[in-house]
Protein backbone atom coordinates (compact mmCIF):
# COMPACT_ATOMS: atom_id res chain seq x y z
CA UNK A 1 0.00 0.00 0.00
CA UNK A 2 2.56 2.52 1.24
CA UNK A 3 4.89 1.27 -1.70
CA UNK A 4 1.78 2.02 -4.33
CA UNK A 5 1.46 5.44 -2.79
CA UNK A 6 5.34 6.45 -3.02
CA UNK A 7 5.07 5.33 -6.59
CA UNK A 8 2.18 7.44 -7.38
CA UNK A 9 3.63 10.54 -5.77
CA UNK A 10 6.83 9.55 -7.66
CA UNK A 11 4.60 9.77 -10.54
CA UNK A 12 2.95 12.71 -10.31
CA UNK A 13 5.96 15.06 -9.20
CA UNK A 14 7.61 13.66 -12.46
CA UNK A 15 4.59 15.19 -14.62
CA UNK A 16 5.00 18.29 -12.72
CA UNK A 17 8.52 18.36 -13.15
CA UNK A 18 8.21 17.29 -17.43
CA UNK A 19 5.15 19.75 -17.41
CA UNK A 20 7.46 22.73 -15.45
CA UNK A 21 10.15 22.32 -17.88
CA UNK A 22 8.21 22.22 -21.09
CA UNK A 23 6.60 25.51 -19.94
CA UNK A 24 9.87 26.89 -19.27
CA UNK A 25 11.27 26.02 -23.06
CA UNK A 26 7.97 26.94 -23.98
CA UNK A 27 8.43 30.58 -23.06
CA UNK A 28 11.98 30.94 -23.11
CA UNK A 29 11.51 30.10 -26.93
CA UNK A 30 8.34 32.56 -27.61
CA UNK A 31 10.41 35.44 -29.79
CA UNK A 32 11.77 32.62 -31.54
CA UNK A 33 9.10 30.91 -32.80
CA UNK A 34 6.99 33.71 -33.13
CA UNK A 35 9.66 35.00 -35.55
CA UNK A 36 9.94 31.68 -37.29
CA UNK A 37 6.18 31.01 -37.41
CA UNK A 38 5.47 35.03 -39.04
CA UNK A 39 8.72 34.73 -41.35
CA UNK A 40 7.40 31.61 -42.67
CA UNK A 41 3.98 32.36 -43.57
CA UNK A 42 4.20 35.51 -44.31
CA UNK A 43 4.17 34.77 -48.16
CA UNK A 44 1.88 32.08 -48.16
CA UNK A 45 -0.44 34.76 -46.52
CA UNK A 46 -0.14 37.48 -49.43
CA UNK A 47 -0.46 34.79 -52.28
CA UNK A 48 -3.77 34.02 -50.25
CA UNK A 49 -4.27 37.75 -50.34
CA UNK A 50 -3.32 38.36 -53.69
CA UNK A 51 -5.86 35.57 -55.30
CA UNK A 52 -8.71 36.70 -52.58
CA UNK A 53 -8.13 39.99 -53.92
CA UNK A 54 -8.29 39.04 -57.76
CA UNK A 55 -11.23 36.70 -57.47
CA UNK A 56 -13.34 39.91 -55.85
CA UNK A 57 -12.31 41.54 -58.51
CA UNK A 58 -13.48 39.43 -60.86
CA UNK A 59 -16.90 38.68 -58.55
CA UNK A 60 -17.89 42.01 -57.75
CA UNK A 61 -16.40 43.72 -61.53
CA UNK A 62 -19.71 46.19 -61.98
CA UNK A 63 -19.98 47.72 -58.45
CA UNK A 64 -16.20 48.11 -58.83
CA UNK A 65 -16.67 49.91 -62.61
CA UNK A 66 -19.46 51.67 -60.97
CA UNK A 67 -17.33 52.77 -57.83
CA UNK A 68 -14.53 53.73 -60.11
CA UNK A 69 -16.89 56.25 -62.07
CA UNK A 70 -18.11 57.86 -58.71
CA UNK A 71 -14.48 58.19 -57.60
CA UNK A 72 -13.50 59.80 -60.58
CA UNK A 73 -16.18 62.53 -60.97
CA UNK A 74 -15.02 62.58 -56.58
CA UNK A 75 -11.55 63.14 -57.80
CA UNK A 76 -11.55 65.73 -59.74
CA UNK A 77 -13.54 67.98 -57.09
CA UNK A 78 -11.21 67.17 -54.73
CA UNK A 79 -7.88 67.99 -56.78
CA UNK A 80 -9.62 71.72 -56.73
CA UNK A 81 -10.01 71.62 -52.94
CA UNK A 82 -6.28 69.92 -52.77
CA UNK A 83 -5.07 73.43 -54.11
CA UNK A 84 -7.03 75.34 -52.38
CA UNK A 85 -5.71 73.82 -48.99
CA UNK A 86 -2.44 73.73 -50.37
CA UNK A 87 -2.76 77.55 -50.40
CA UNK A 88 -3.91 77.78 -47.04
CA UNK A 89 -1.21 75.65 -45.55
CA UNK A 90 1.82 77.91 -47.00
CA UNK A 91 0.03 80.87 -45.36
CA UNK A 92 -0.57 78.77 -41.89
CA UNK A 93 3.36 77.82 -42.45
CA UNK A 94 4.40 81.39 -43.07
CA UNK A 95 2.48 82.96 -40.01
CA UNK A 96 4.04 79.63 -37.78
CA UNK A 97 7.00 80.97 -38.48
CA UNK A 98 5.94 84.45 -37.97
CA UNK A 99 4.60 83.47 -34.50
CA UNK A 100 7.66 81.04 -33.49
CA UNK A 101 5.68 78.00 -33.01
CA UNK A 102 7.26 74.92 -32.69
CA UNK A 103 6.22 72.97 -35.67
CA UNK A 104 3.92 69.95 -35.11
CA UNK A 105 5.06 68.46 -38.76
CA UNK A 106 2.82 64.85 -39.49
CA UNK A 107 4.80 61.79 -38.16
CA UNK A 108 6.93 59.70 -40.81
CA UNK A 109 3.98 57.16 -41.85
CA UNK A 110 5.07 53.73 -42.74
CA UNK A 111 2.54 52.29 -45.71
CA UNK A 112 1.51 48.00 -45.08
CA UNK A 113 -0.57 45.40 -46.59
CA UNK A 114 -2.66 43.45 -44.47
CA UNK A 115 -1.90 40.12 -44.67
CA UNK A 116 -3.63 38.24 -42.04
CA UNK A 117 -5.99 38.59 -39.17
CA UNK A 118 -5.19 36.89 -35.62
CA UNK A 119 -7.01 33.98 -35.09
CA UNK A 120 -8.39 34.38 -31.50
CA UNK A 121 -12.71 35.05 -31.24
CA UNK A 122 -12.11 37.19 -28.08
CA UNK A 123 -10.39 40.14 -29.86
CA UNK A 124 -9.61 42.45 -32.89
CA UNK A 125 -6.87 42.83 -34.84
CA UNK A 126 -4.76 42.08 -38.33
CA UNK A 127 -1.29 41.20 -39.03
CA UNK A 128 0.63 43.54 -41.64
CA UNK A 129 3.64 42.60 -43.67
CA UNK A 130 6.18 45.13 -42.14
CA UNK A 131 8.29 44.85 -38.74
CA UNK A 132 10.85 46.33 -36.81
CA UNK A 133 13.27 45.80 -39.37
CA UNK A 134 11.13 48.55 -41.28
CA UNK A 135 11.33 50.86 -37.94
CA UNK A 136 7.88 49.53 -36.71
CA UNK A 137 7.96 49.81 -32.42
CA UNK A 138 5.52 48.44 -30.08
CA UNK A 139 2.85 51.29 -29.44
CA UNK A 140 2.84 52.89 -32.79
CA UNK A 141 -0.51 54.00 -33.62
CA UNK A 142 -2.15 52.62 -36.94
CA UNK A 143 -4.18 54.82 -39.34
CA UNK A 144 -5.80 54.29 -42.90
CA UNK A 145 -6.42 57.26 -45.22
CA UNK A 146 -10.03 57.44 -43.62
CA UNK A 147 -8.98 57.68 -39.96
CA UNK A 148 -7.91 55.65 -36.70
CA UNK A 149 -7.56 52.10 -37.28
CA UNK A 150 -5.60 50.70 -34.17
CA UNK A 151 -2.45 50.75 -32.27
CA UNK A 152 0.52 47.91 -32.43
CA UNK A 153 1.05 45.32 -30.50
CA UNK A 154 3.52 42.98 -31.27
CA UNK A 155 6.30 43.42 -34.11
CA UNK A 156 9.06 40.71 -35.50
CA UNK A 157 11.51 41.65 -38.07
CA UNK A 158 8.87 41.34 -41.06
CA UNK A 159 5.28 41.44 -39.65
CA UNK A 160 3.39 43.57 -37.22
CA UNK A 161 0.11 42.58 -34.96
CA UNK A 162 -2.06 45.38 -34.88
CA UNK A 163 -5.11 45.45 -32.18
CA UNK A 164 -8.16 47.87 -33.74
CA UNK A 165 -10.36 50.13 -32.13
CA UNK A 166 -12.71 47.88 -31.91
CA UNK A 167 -11.17 45.41 -30.01
CA UNK A 168 -12.31 45.84 -26.42
CA UNK A 169 -8.82 45.79 -24.52
CA UNK A 170 -8.27 49.20 -26.27
CA UNK A 171 -9.27 52.44 -25.14
CA UNK A 172 -8.66 55.86 -27.13
CA UNK A 173 -8.90 58.96 -25.29
CA UNK A 174 -11.17 61.02 -27.35
CA UNK A 175 -13.28 64.27 -27.57
CA UNK A 176 -16.16 66.13 -29.41
CA UNK A 177 -14.65 68.00 -32.51
CA UNK A 178 -17.50 70.63 -31.98
CA UNK A 179 -17.48 70.85 -28.15
CA UNK A 180 -14.42 69.24 -27.30
CA UNK A 181 -16.42 67.25 -24.68
CA UNK A 182 -13.94 64.44 -23.92
CA UNK A 183 -14.54 60.88 -23.17
CA UNK A 184 -12.87 57.28 -23.78
CA UNK A 185 -13.38 55.57 -27.35
CA UNK A 186 -13.61 51.16 -26.44
CA UNK A 187 -14.76 48.56 -28.96
CA UNK A 188 -17.32 46.10 -28.48
CA UNK A 189 -15.75 43.68 -31.20
CA UNK A 190 -19.17 44.45 -33.47
CA UNK A 191 -19.08 46.88 -35.79
CA UNK A 192 -19.55 50.09 -33.58
CA UNK A 193 -17.55 51.56 -30.90
CA UNK A 194 -18.88 53.02 -27.59
CA UNK A 195 -17.34 56.45 -25.77
CA UNK A 196 -18.02 56.40 -22.23
CA UNK A 197 -17.28 58.39 -18.88
CA UNK A 198 -19.86 61.59 -20.49
CA UNK A 199 -21.17 63.66 -17.47
CA UNK A 200 -24.78 63.75 -17.83
CA UNK A 201 -24.48 67.17 -19.09
CA UNK A 202 -22.05 66.66 -21.51
CA UNK A 203 -22.39 68.20 -24.95
CA UNK A 204 -22.64 66.08 -27.61
CA UNK A 205 -25.64 65.41 -30.48
CA UNK A 206 -26.06 62.36 -32.85
CA UNK A 207 -23.95 63.25 -35.75
CA UNK A 208 -21.23 64.49 -34.08
CA UNK A 209 -17.76 64.10 -35.33
CA UNK A 210 -15.41 62.35 -32.58
CA UNK A 211 -11.49 62.65 -32.73
CA UNK A 212 -8.48 61.79 -31.02
CA UNK A 213 -7.87 64.36 -27.96
CA UNK A 214 -4.01 63.29 -27.69
CA UNK A 215 -4.35 63.79 -24.19
CA UNK A 216 -2.35 60.85 -23.03
CA UNK A 217 0.25 60.81 -26.28
CA UNK A 218 -0.28 57.89 -27.52
CA UNK A 219 -1.94 58.93 -30.30
CA UNK A 220 -1.54 61.93 -32.34
CA UNK A 221 -4.30 64.66 -31.74
CA UNK A 222 -7.41 65.29 -34.32
CA UNK A 223 -7.39 61.54 -36.14
CA UNK A 224 -10.82 61.14 -37.00
CA UNK A 225 -12.70 58.47 -35.13
CA UNK A 226 -16.22 58.33 -36.17
CA UNK A 227 -19.69 59.88 -36.20
CA UNK A 228 -21.97 59.16 -33.15
CA UNK A 229 -25.08 57.72 -34.09
CA UNK A 230 -26.41 56.91 -30.52
CA UNK A 231 -26.74 58.16 -27.45
CA UNK A 232 -27.64 56.46 -24.55
CA UNK A 233 -27.24 57.05 -20.30
CA UNK A 234 -25.12 54.04 -18.24
CA UNK A 235 -27.17 51.47 -16.08
CA UNK A 236 -25.83 53.14 -13.13
CA UNK A 237 -27.44 56.42 -14.35
CA UNK A 238 -24.23 58.41 -13.15
CA UNK A 239 -23.01 58.66 -16.83
CA UNK A 240 -24.05 58.73 -20.27
CA UNK A 241 -22.55 56.65 -23.41
CA UNK A 242 -22.07 57.48 -27.12
CA UNK A 243 -22.34 55.01 -29.37
CA UNK A 244 -20.15 55.74 -32.42
CA UNK A 245 -19.59 54.77 -36.17
CA UNK A 246 -16.01 53.72 -36.80
CA UNK A 247 -15.00 56.45 -40.04
CA UNK A 248 -12.80 53.16 -41.07
CA UNK A 249 -14.54 50.01 -42.23
CA UNK A 250 -12.61 47.87 -39.83
CA UNK A 251 -13.88 44.47 -41.33
CA UNK A 252 -12.30 45.17 -44.69
CA UNK A 253 -8.92 46.72 -44.35
CA UNK A 254 -6.38 46.33 -47.40
CA UNK A 255 -3.69 48.86 -46.42
CA UNK A 256 -2.74 50.86 -43.48
CA UNK A 257 -0.15 53.62 -42.78
CA UNK A 258 1.44 53.29 -39.01
CA UNK A 259 2.27 56.90 -37.44
CA UNK A 260 6.07 56.41 -36.21
CA UNK A 261 6.40 59.77 -34.81
CA UNK B 1 5.17 10.93 -44.58
CA UNK B 2 1.59 10.99 -43.36
CA UNK B 3 2.68 12.86 -40.43
CA UNK B 4 4.25 15.56 -42.96
CA UNK B 5 0.96 15.64 -44.73
CA UNK B 6 -0.99 16.12 -41.73
CA UNK B 7 1.32 19.07 -40.63
CA UNK B 8 1.23 20.92 -43.96
CA UNK B 9 -2.89 20.43 -43.74
CA UNK B 10 -2.56 22.13 -40.46
CA UNK B 11 -0.52 25.24 -41.81
CA UNK B 12 -2.97 25.01 -44.56
CA UNK B 13 -5.96 25.36 -42.47
CA UNK B 14 -4.28 28.38 -40.48
CA UNK B 15 -3.31 30.32 -43.57
CA UNK B 16 -7.34 29.81 -44.27
CA UNK B 17 -8.54 30.90 -40.80
CA UNK B 18 -6.56 33.77 -40.68
CA UNK B 19 -6.88 34.98 -44.76
CA UNK B 20 -9.75 34.35 -46.01
CA UNK B 21 -12.21 33.09 -43.20
CA UNK B 22 -12.22 36.71 -41.65
CA UNK B 23 -14.30 38.26 -44.59
CA UNK B 24 -16.73 35.42 -44.03
CA UNK B 25 -17.49 35.98 -40.55
CA UNK B 26 -21.30 35.64 -39.32
CA UNK B 27 -22.26 37.61 -36.19
CA UNK B 28 -18.18 38.23 -35.54
CA UNK B 29 -17.62 34.82 -35.54
CA UNK B 30 -15.85 32.56 -38.20
CA UNK B 31 -14.50 28.74 -37.49
CA UNK B 32 -12.03 27.35 -35.39
CA UNK B 33 -10.22 24.95 -38.26
CA UNK B 34 -7.07 24.55 -35.93
CA UNK B 35 -9.24 23.11 -33.10
CA UNK B 36 -10.76 20.95 -35.18
CA UNK B 37 -7.57 19.91 -36.97
CA UNK B 38 -5.99 19.60 -33.20
CA UNK B 39 -9.27 17.42 -32.38
CA UNK B 40 -9.20 15.30 -35.23
CA UNK B 41 -5.91 13.82 -35.28
CA UNK B 42 -7.09 11.78 -32.46
CA UNK B 43 -9.44 9.95 -34.96
CA UNK B 44 -6.80 9.83 -37.60
CA UNK B 45 -2.93 9.10 -35.24
CA UNK B 46 -2.13 7.16 -32.65
CA UNK B 47 -1.53 8.81 -29.24
CA UNK B 48 2.04 10.28 -29.31
CA UNK B 49 1.72 11.21 -32.74
CA UNK B 50 -2.17 13.01 -32.04
CA UNK B 51 -0.46 15.13 -28.97
CA UNK B 52 2.52 16.43 -31.44
CA UNK B 53 0.27 17.24 -33.87
CA UNK B 54 -2.38 18.94 -31.37
CA UNK B 55 0.50 20.97 -30.02
CA UNK B 56 1.75 22.10 -33.35
CA UNK B 57 -1.87 23.59 -33.90
CA UNK B 58 -1.89 24.79 -30.69
CA UNK B 59 1.67 26.81 -31.06
CA UNK B 60 0.36 27.69 -34.28
CA UNK B 61 -2.64 29.75 -33.14
CA UNK B 62 -0.58 30.98 -30.48
CA UNK B 63 1.59 32.69 -32.72
CA UNK B 64 -1.56 33.98 -34.64
CA UNK B 65 -3.14 35.14 -31.41
CA UNK B 66 -3.26 38.45 -29.94
CA UNK B 67 -3.86 36.53 -26.47
CA UNK B 68 -1.65 35.70 -23.88
CA UNK B 69 1.24 33.12 -25.66
CA UNK B 70 1.12 29.56 -24.18
CA UNK B 71 -3.24 29.88 -24.22
CA UNK B 72 -4.49 27.86 -26.90
CA UNK B 73 -1.57 25.52 -26.60
CA UNK B 74 -1.92 24.70 -22.78
CA UNK B 75 -5.67 23.94 -23.98
CA UNK B 76 -4.89 21.75 -26.86
CA UNK B 77 -2.93 19.62 -24.90
CA UNK B 78 -5.76 19.37 -22.69
CA UNK B 79 -8.37 18.59 -25.08
CA UNK B 80 -5.56 15.96 -26.39
CA UNK B 81 -5.58 13.86 -22.50
CA UNK B 82 -9.27 14.46 -22.67
CA UNK B 83 -9.55 12.45 -25.56
CA UNK B 84 -7.09 9.98 -24.80
CA UNK B 85 -9.16 9.50 -21.53
CA UNK B 86 -12.86 8.97 -23.09
CA UNK B 87 -11.29 6.68 -25.40
CA UNK B 88 -10.32 4.42 -22.75
CA UNK B 89 -13.82 4.52 -21.18
CA UNK B 90 -16.06 4.41 -24.42
CA UNK B 91 -14.50 3.31 -28.05
CA UNK B 92 -15.02 6.44 -30.14
CA UNK B 93 -15.02 4.47 -33.43
CA UNK B 94 -18.40 6.00 -34.84
CA UNK B 95 -18.13 9.68 -36.95
CA UNK B 96 -21.35 10.74 -35.21
CA UNK B 97 -19.43 10.25 -31.86
CA UNK B 98 -16.60 11.55 -33.12
CA UNK B 99 -18.72 14.80 -34.02
CA UNK B 100 -20.41 14.95 -30.19
CA UNK B 101 -16.80 14.90 -29.01
CA UNK B 102 -15.84 18.02 -31.17
CA UNK B 103 -18.78 19.74 -30.47
CA UNK B 104 -18.12 19.31 -26.69
CA UNK B 105 -14.33 20.34 -27.11
CA UNK B 106 -15.47 23.39 -29.74
CA UNK B 107 -18.41 24.83 -27.18
CA UNK B 108 -15.88 24.03 -23.77
CA UNK B 109 -13.16 25.58 -25.69
CA UNK B 110 -15.12 28.96 -26.79
CA UNK B 111 -16.50 29.21 -23.16
CA UNK B 112 -13.07 28.97 -21.73
CA UNK B 113 -11.25 31.50 -23.90
CA UNK B 114 -13.71 33.88 -24.11
CA UNK B 115 -14.55 33.99 -19.94
CA UNK B 116 -10.78 34.22 -19.89
CA UNK B 117 -10.71 37.12 -21.81
CA UNK B 118 -14.02 38.72 -19.72
CA UNK B 119 -12.09 37.99 -16.50
CA UNK B 120 -8.55 39.96 -17.84
CA UNK B 121 -11.20 42.45 -18.42
CA UNK B 122 -12.40 42.63 -21.89
CA UNK B 123 -15.52 43.98 -21.84
CA UNK B 124 -17.70 41.77 -23.88
CA UNK B 125 -22.07 42.02 -23.50
CA UNK B 126 -23.69 38.80 -22.11
CA UNK B 127 -26.17 38.13 -25.71
CA UNK B 128 -22.60 38.81 -28.21
CA UNK B 129 -20.46 36.68 -25.74
CA UNK B 130 -23.36 33.38 -26.23
CA UNK B 131 -24.07 34.59 -29.69
CA UNK B 132 -20.24 33.95 -30.39
CA UNK B 133 -19.76 31.01 -28.61
CA UNK B 134 -23.32 29.45 -30.41
CA UNK B 135 -21.78 30.74 -33.87
CA UNK B 136 -18.10 29.93 -33.91
CA UNK B 137 -19.25 26.60 -32.86
CA UNK B 138 -22.09 25.63 -35.30
CA UNK B 139 -19.84 27.22 -37.92
CA UNK B 140 -16.86 24.58 -36.79
CA UNK B 141 -19.24 21.65 -37.04
CA UNK B 142 -20.65 22.82 -40.40
CA UNK B 143 -17.34 22.44 -41.53
CA UNK B 144 -15.76 19.11 -39.78
CA UNK B 145 -17.55 16.44 -42.29
CA UNK B 146 -15.49 18.01 -44.76
CA UNK B 147 -12.49 18.96 -42.92
CA UNK B 148 -12.47 14.95 -42.10
CA UNK B 149 -13.14 14.24 -45.55
CA UNK B 150 -10.48 15.91 -47.02
CA UNK B 151 -7.81 15.09 -44.20
CA UNK B 152 -8.69 11.49 -44.97
CA UNK B 153 -8.58 11.58 -48.52
CA UNK B 154 -4.88 13.76 -48.34
CA UNK B 155 -3.58 10.93 -46.37
CA UNK B 156 -4.22 8.55 -48.65
CA UNK B 157 -3.55 9.99 -51.41
CA UNK B 158 -0.90 8.76 -53.59
CA UNK B 159 1.34 10.81 -55.39
CA UNK B 160 1.92 8.02 -58.50
CA UNK B 161 -0.97 9.38 -60.87
CA UNK B 162 -2.08 6.84 -63.29
CA UNK B 163 -3.34 8.43 -66.55
CA UNK B 164 -6.09 6.73 -67.94
CA UNK B 165 -4.30 6.44 -71.49
CA UNK B 166 -1.96 4.15 -70.36
CA UNK B 167 -4.71 1.83 -68.50
CA UNK B 168 -6.40 1.95 -71.22
CA UNK B 169 -3.71 0.17 -73.34
CA UNK B 170 -2.85 -2.06 -71.01
CA UNK B 171 -6.26 -3.21 -71.02
CA UNK B 172 -6.08 -4.42 -74.57
CA UNK B 173 -2.96 -5.88 -73.90
CA UNK B 174 -4.06 -7.85 -71.42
Amino acid sequence: MNLQLSKRKKRVAWIILIWLGAWAVFDFSQPLTRTLFLHALKHPFLLVRGIRREAGALFFFHHYYQEYQRLERENGLLQQQVLALEENRRENNRLRVLLSLKDASEGRMIASKVIAHPLDTWSSGIIIDRGSARGIKVGMPVVTYRGLAGRVMETVSGASKIMLISDPNLGVSSMVERSRQEGLITGTLGGYLTMKYLPQGADIEVGDTIITSGLNGKYPKGILIGKVIELGTEFSGLSRYAVVEPAVNLSNIEEVLVVSQ
Amino acid sequence: MKIIRYLLLIVACAILQAGIFPYLKVYGAGPDLLLVMGGISHFLFVWPVSLFLSIFAGVLKDVLSLSGFGLHTGLFVAWSFCVRYLNRHIAIETDRLRVGVMAIILVLNAVITGSISVLRGTAIPWPRFLSMIAVQTLYSLLLLPNVIRFSRMSLTLSWKIRLPMFSFRKNNES
